[in-house]
């Protein structure tokens, strides 16, 4: 299996590279404030939009809502960029000097809170696709994973924020539970869908079912830790954070494991 | 068993398959060469024998999408010959 080589592919590619050596550059000068890092969210809002159009744009290859892969990939790309209009609603409180962190806010209501529910309907078809209903009788590691990652992500959850807790925000209150639980559900569907595709897909997709998972992981790994960091009680995060270099690179293993989810040679 | 009966079985089995992976299923059937399909799947036509060209349907998707394809073309087959009112055990059709 060989990736298409199409100009929004490479283009995404590219982007993904300059925005990692722009990060770099950025924490190399210990700037934690300011328009560059402003930008820099934007610039990485702008690669999930690319993202998503091509993960929608490959579910061609699969008859588009006509299949169950291509229900799948249609669902991610609309995740990934559904994600990205939480990006621009951030800068936009950014740039129009509203606030420098608006978590949570109408970026949350109205896109990064969208990422999960949409990439929980793109593994659930993907599920299907894989051969639930028969790997399930086999798949003994698939099973423990669906039942036991939630379990535990939500203990961890609890664990984590048992002693952080902003009084009269409620809002945050819930946006903290939503992004891990949510993310620790996606999680458990997605580690199921690595068991099922090692027994069940013949290994054709599998680069591309690793990638979009690790994509998934990675974005679990960056809301656990942005909303510890951005909670006001830690007060740790700033715009161009680690954790917003973890958020690209989640978008962008979503977006090239679309991509890569073909048979084109 | 007739031919016609295994041209059920293919085109219950290429039916499965789209629902997984859309029109692949179409193209990656026409490239086994034992099996005419078109593009709506309206019509099937088997150049050889009907079990040797549904085996090798079933070997071409297994290739490409592993175990899962042969159990989905294990139901489909199931699925055609009751619609046929066949008592026939799947094993001695599918390889």
């Amino acid at each position: 299996m060989k990736r298409s080589s199409s100009l929004l592919n490479w283009v995404l590619d590219i982007g993904f590279l300059s925005i990692g050596m722009w990060w770099v550059t950025i924490t190399a000068r210990n700037q934690t404030s300011g328009v560059e890092n402003y930008y820099f969210n934007l610039a990485y809002a702008f690669l999930g939009t690319l993202g998503g159009i091509i993960a929608i744009a490959h579910s061609k290859e699969w008859g588009w809502w006509r299949s169950l892969y291509g229900k799948a990939l249609i669902s991610f790309g609309v995740a990934v960029a559904w994600w990205s209009l939480g990006g621009y609603i951030w800068a936009y409180y950014n740039f129009t000097g509203q606030s420098d962190i608006p978590f949570p806010s109408n970026a949350d209501h109205f896109g990064f809170a969208w990422f999960y529910p949409l990439t929980f309907i793109g593994m659930v078809f993907l599920v299907k696709g894989l051969g639930f209903k028969y790997a399930w009788k086999k798949s003994k590691f698939g099973k423990i994973a669906l039942i036991a990652i939630p379990i535990l992500a939500t203990f961890a959850t609890f664990y984590i924020y048992k002693d952080i807790r902003v009084e009269g925000s409620s809002l945050l209150n819930f946006y903290k539970y939503f992004y891990n639980i949510g993310g620790s559900l996606t999680l458990a569907a997605s580690i199921t869908i690595l068991f099922l595709s090692k027994y069940f897909s013949g290994g054709k997709l599998r680069p591309a079912i690793v990638c979009i998972v690790l994509g998934v992981v990675i974005q679990y790994i960056a809301d656990v830790t942005f909303t510890y960091r951005a909670n006001p009680q830690i007060a740790l995060y700033y715009n161009a954070d680690y954790t917003d270099m973890l958020y690209a690179t989640s978008l962008y293993l979503v977006s090239a494991g679309a991509s890569l989810f073909t048979l084109k040679k | 068993m007739n031919d016609n009966i295994y041209i059920d079985c293919i085109k219950e089995i290429i039916h499965s398959q789209m629902a997984i992976i859309g029109p692949m299923a179409i193209s990656q059937a026409n490239l086994s060469h034992d099996i005419i399909v078109d593009p709506n799947l309206t019509e099937v036509k088997v150049t050889t024998n009907g079990k040797q060209a549904l085996n090798k349907l079933i070997n071409t998707y297994a290739e490409l999408f592993g175990h899962i394809s042969v159990e989905v073309s294990r139901e489909a087959v199931g699925k055609a010959l009751k619609k046929n009112n066949i008592q026939e055990d799947i094993s001695n059709i599918i390889e």
